[in-house]
């Protein structure tokens, strides 16, 4: 992978955020604070500005009605029992697994999209923590990895990764979009693929027009 | 893109978007850092190989970067195993267990709540800590309210081999040191022989080795496989898979030796060796074999002399063989009747076993059957009648179909295991060993759930079955395993807590209250034996790749509830995963060293990454089952009251056991093919399969090799078919009064008119959990077996009675969910 330091991705630092705070939401479900900080003012000013800076107003709208619907904990029990029914879960109908080696064609999970992303890790010179048991393919990780090589302007590792990221995400996103509708991770699903179209595109700019759509 | 451009956000004030996302919106929306990466790359590791073992044989694991690519079998492996790709993938496979989970009703509401709800998946994510501390309050909380017996942990099993990691005794280690459980005693492969076959011929006898392959192939004139199929389920082995069976088969073949087999389907082994095959109804061995042995009774043909010098009890047995005590002489004609093969064939058989030296193999399956006791005991009535039992080539074996008996044994010390701390010993079979506050017969426990305090008799005793309220199991699959899911269902609701701990999502994990993550045995280290009988090799089970997700070590998971009931150091005894190997290592050098070998210190073996091969002597290769018996049957008398074969026995005559009478007798089944009380026109035949360890690798990539769409295939004969309408690749509905299943249709004449064969194993996948009687979507056999036991006597299983009729499914095919493939 280059490390060309003449390659320039434009400071992007939104993208950089949403990234962070999308695998976040992938990895674990909110807790109650912050179910909490995301129903005050300033997070539900900043989830429609997250929506609007993607592209996806209604999302972000349904996203903060579903936050302020009933209690904070009430609201994170129903968040934390579709994240664990969705990507935690066992049974095909509801579960939706959040790794790219259940959905690159392979079949199992620690396929090879684990070794890719070992690579781009260590192109990035970064690890995954020893805290975290989830294998570097999990869709947090790589979104942590897109941001980090963001934040590196690593043009050509941007390019790498979101072209590795949407070989699989459109059909995870569709499947977690049927499964979870305007749910919060319904929901999640859009933001997400607009995320990487608006980082694609980005890096076309960059690159010279490469294509905008792997999905 | 433009990012620069300042926006006006409705109702707001003018704001940068990008100064507002970086600046505080992560502020707003409590996002503080990410803990996913750190700063400084991991080297790449270089590809390696590491050497191992399984249940499936010996075999290097190749990794690269951390993760295995590949199980490569071990160069010295004879014939390994096809399900080897399986064995790998059930790492890395979609049913992978991640994360310890408590079923939801059960967190919120506490033991016992909602237990229709088992099954329909509704699980909460829990940290390791809570769920440590919820199995130590659930353990405490019954056996304070309820006593020490209704913690049951006889769970059962295949798990994995390992002397350390031997999950079911680490179980019972953790609860014999903080209290007492209810146990479980025997098994499910030969639960009916293994209690008879005592009383019959000293021993168990059915995990003893038998007459040596190469000793058939120099002297057997005739080899009979009665229910026996080395090639299919000699692939595995309780410790690690020799393979012994491939080149013993191959010895037999280049000798040309006449091969007979007696069987519902025309096996592997049949076919490898161009075997005669023979297709009684299932269920009428017992029947079959008296009309041969009244045969070679009633022409001369039985050797008087061996049932005078080395049987007790012939002349017992021989009036109820010519119907002197019932008014039914047990004639070729009479049998024939029965077991639906013409009487000149049985009179043949008897006459060519006569005149042949001739070799009775008997399978497993022949005894999962109602009244299966009888079978084993007939078997060595008729092979005592022929006289040939102890010399070479002759006589009976009761093992050549399970995990290579019949490849010679070698001299080897014996690895020592973790023990159970009950105090006993733990040599021989760990699954037979008796500890617990109470211990019920293995396949009692749908029976016990459901009539605590009820009588049973077991085996010339009477238990009284305990209450159990908490079912804990570790490495095995009753949801697989025991018969009539719906009576299982039924009595699983008298639970207020199932725990389950394991690497896979069966079915029995999917309708536990709390699921633990275990580790693979290829995520941990260990050490074992190659061959249950041929012992042939110890070889280390080493990692190959780290815990994957939150797995641990079965070690780890108890060694962790033990010290929160306040004995985790003598569980551990402040011992590692690899002090307890080197320690199990060297206490087996210090016995080989009395056998005259001297093994390599620890570290060389460890480091070594070969299995360490011990010596095989020519008596041994040479190796003849009772030889030493026929010799000098008073200095090698058997384990028997009589110290000979007893052919009718006295203790057994003493219990008075309506269902097991004092010698092999002829009983009808509960339900057989052509039985007077059959309701269903098809028998069952539920076998062991052929691509999997019974239900152990069904969640992975090899059921791709036999699934019919998608479903557990079920075989059935041509005429059978057309007789029904169906093609092959149809989707069916199986179905009795006891159950419903979905299979895959194969039509084949390799299975005799009037049976079906569906293999056991196959996970339980229910329409609708929380409905007994849900049609099964994949195609778990026993829905529709019985769960009745074999007799008072052994109490075993009966997993081969069953009768079902077959029907082309109709309506909209229900997806199978329980492998949890992406869509």
């Amino acid at each position: 992978m280059s490390r060309d330091p003449m390659d320039v991705v434009p400071e992007d630092q939104d993208l950089v955020f949403v990234a962070e705070w999308l695998a976040q939401q992938f990895l674990s479900p909110p807790d109650v604070q912050h179910v909490e900080a995301a129903r005050s003012m300033p997070g539900q000013i900043a989830l429609r500005r997250i929506g609007d800076r993607l592209g996806q107003p209604a999302a972000a709208d349904a996203l903060c009605q579903l936050l302020a619907a009933g209690s904070a904990a009430d609201v994170t029990l129903a968040v934390e029992r579709r994240h664990t029914a969705l990507f935690e879960g066992i049974f095909r109908q509801r579960s939706v697994p959040p790794y790219a080696s259940l959905w690159d064609g392979t079949g199992r999970l620690c396929g090879p999209a684990v070794d890719c992303m070992r690579a781009v890790l260590r192109d990035l010179d970064m690890h995954v923590q020893a805290d975290c048991v989830e294998p570097p393919d999990h869709l947090a990780i790589q979104l942590a990895a897109l941001a980090e090589a963001m934040r590196q302007r690593r043009t050509a590792a941007v390019t790498d990764l979101t072209d590795q990221m949407r070989v699989w995400t459109g059909r995870f996103a569709a499947a977690l979009i049927r499964a979870d509708g305007v749910g919060y991770y319904g929901n999640l699903a859009r933001f997400l693929l607009s995320l990487l179209d608006r980082i694609a595109d980005g890096s076309a700019t960059v690159d010279g027009g490469r294509a905008a759509a792997a999905i | 893109m433009n990012t620069t451009k300042n926006l006006t956000m409705t109702g707001g004030p003018l704001l940068s978007k990008r100064a507002f996302l970086k600046g505080t919106a992560a502020a707003a929306l409590g996002l503080s850092g990410l803990p996913l990466l750190a700063r400084g790359a991991i080297a790449q590791a270089a590809p390696r190989k590491i050497l191992s073992g399984c249940h499936w044989g010996v075999f290097y694991g190749k990794v690269a970067d951390g993760r295995v690519t590949e199980f490569i079998p071990w160069e010295g492996d004879p014939s390994p195993s096809p399900q080897l790709p399986g064995v790998m993938d059930s790492i890395y496979s979609e049913s992978r267990i991640r994360y310890p989970m408590v079923r939801r009703a059960w967190l919120e509401q506490g033991p016992g709540a909602d237990p229709d709800g088992r099954g329909s998946g509704d699980f909460v994510r829990v940290s390791w800590d809570k769920a440590i501390e919820l199995v130590a309050g659930e353990i405490t909380r019954v056996r304070a309210q309820y006593g020490q017996q209704a913690v049951f942990a006889g769970s059962y099993g295949w798990k994995s081999p390992g002397k350390l990691h031997n999950c079911q005794t680490l179980l019972r280690r953790m609860l014999n040191l903080t209290g007492s459980y209810t146990n479980s005693s025997g098994d499910y492969s030969t639960g009916a022989a293994q209690v008879i076959l005592p009383y019959v011929s000293g021993s168990i006898e059915v995990y003893e080795q038998c007459t040596t392959w190469k000793n058939l192939a120099e002297h057997c004139e005739l080899m009979v496989f009665w229910g026996c199929n080395p090639l299919n389920s000699s692939q595995i082995s309780w410790q690690v898979a020799d393979h012994g069976a491939w080149p013993g088969i191959a010895m037999m073949k280049a000798a040309k030796t006449k091969v007979l087999c007696i069987d519902p389907v025309r096996t592997e082994t049949c076919k490898e060796l161009n075997g005669e095959w023979l297709a009684p109804r299932p269920q009428t061995d017992v029947a079959m074999m008296l009309g041969i042995a009244h045969t070679l009774y009633t022409e001369k043909l039985h050797n008087q002399d061996f049932l005078d010098r080395y049987t007790n009890g012939f002349d017992k047995f021989l009036p109820y063989l010519l119907g002197k005590t019932d008014g039914t002489p047990k004639s070729a004609d009479w049998a024939a009747g029965i077991c639906g093969l013409p009487a000149e064939t049985l009179r043949d058989l008897a006459r060519r076993f006569a005149a042949k030296r001739t070799m009775l193999a008997l399978g497993y399956s022949t005894q999962r059957q109602h009244h299966g006791e009888q079978i084993h005991w007939m078997l060595i009535t008729l092979a005592a009648m022929l006289g040939q039992i102890g010399l070479p080539g002759g006589g009976y074996g009761l093992s050549y179909h399970y995990a290579s008996g019949g490849a010679p044994t070698h001299t080897t010390p014996i690895l020592k295991a973790i023990d159970d701390a009950s105090g006993q010993a733990s040599d021989g079979a760990a699954w037979l060993s008796q500890s617990g506050a109470v211990s019920i017969p293995v396949s009692r426990l749908v029976e016990t759930l459901l009539n605590p305090g009820k009588t049973m008799q077991f085996n010339g005793h009477e238990i009284t079955l305990p209450l159990i309220k908490l079912a804990y199991w570790a490495g095995g699959n009753p949801f697989s395993h025991q018969q009539d899911r719906n009576e299982m269902l039924r009595a699983w609701r008298r639970l207020d807590t199932f725990i389950v701990q394991d690497a896979q999502w069966t079915a029995s994990a999917r309708h536990a209250d709390i699921v633990l993550p275990a580790t693979t045995s290829y995520e941990r280290n260990d050490i074992e034996q190659v061959g249950d009988y041929a012992l042939s090799h110890i070889v280390p089970m080493k990692k190959i790749v780290d815990p994957v997700f939150e797995a641990r070590s079965d070690f780890d998971i108890f060694a962790a509830i033990a010290d929160k009931l306040g004995k985790g150091y003598a569980f551990t005894q402040g011992l590692s995963e690899m002090d307890w190997i080197r320690g199990i290592y060297e206490s087996a050098k210090i016995e080989s060293r009395a056998k005259g070998m001297e093994m390599p210190v620890f570290d060389v073996f460890w480091e070594s990454n070969k299995p360490l091969e011990f010596p095989l002597g020519k008596e041994q290769a040479d190796f003849v089952r009772h030889a030493d018996f026929r010799a000098d049957p008073l200095l090698n008398a058997l384990g028997t009251a009589s110290g000979k074969f007893e052919l009718y026995s006295a203790a057994i005559e003493k219990y008075g056991y309506d269902d097991c009478p004092p010698h092999a007798t002829w009983m009808e089944p509960v339900e057989r093919l052509g039985g007077p009380t059959a309701r269903y026109p098809l028998h069952l035949a539920a076998n062991h399969p052929q691509m999997r360890l019974h239900s152990q690798l069904c969640g992975t990539v090899n059921r791709q090799s036999y699934a019919i769409a998608g479903r557990e295939p079920c075989w059935m004969h041509p005429e059978d078919a057309r007789a029904r309408g169906l093609s092959d690749g149809d989707v069916v509905r199986v179905f009795n009064d006891r159950g419903q299943i979905l299979a895959g249709l194969k039509i084949t004449d390799d299975i005799c008119r009037g049976v079906i064969r569906i293999n056991e194993g196959g996970w339980f996948d229910p329409a609708n959990a929380r409905e007994i009687g849900s049609l099964c979507r994949y195609g778990d056999v026993n829905n529709l077996t019985t769960g009745l036991s074999t007799s008072k006597l052994a109490q075993g299983n009966c997993g081969h009675t069953g009768v079902a009729e077959v029907e082309r499914f109709k309506g909209s095919l229900p997806p199978v969910v329980v492998f949890s493939q992406p869509a």
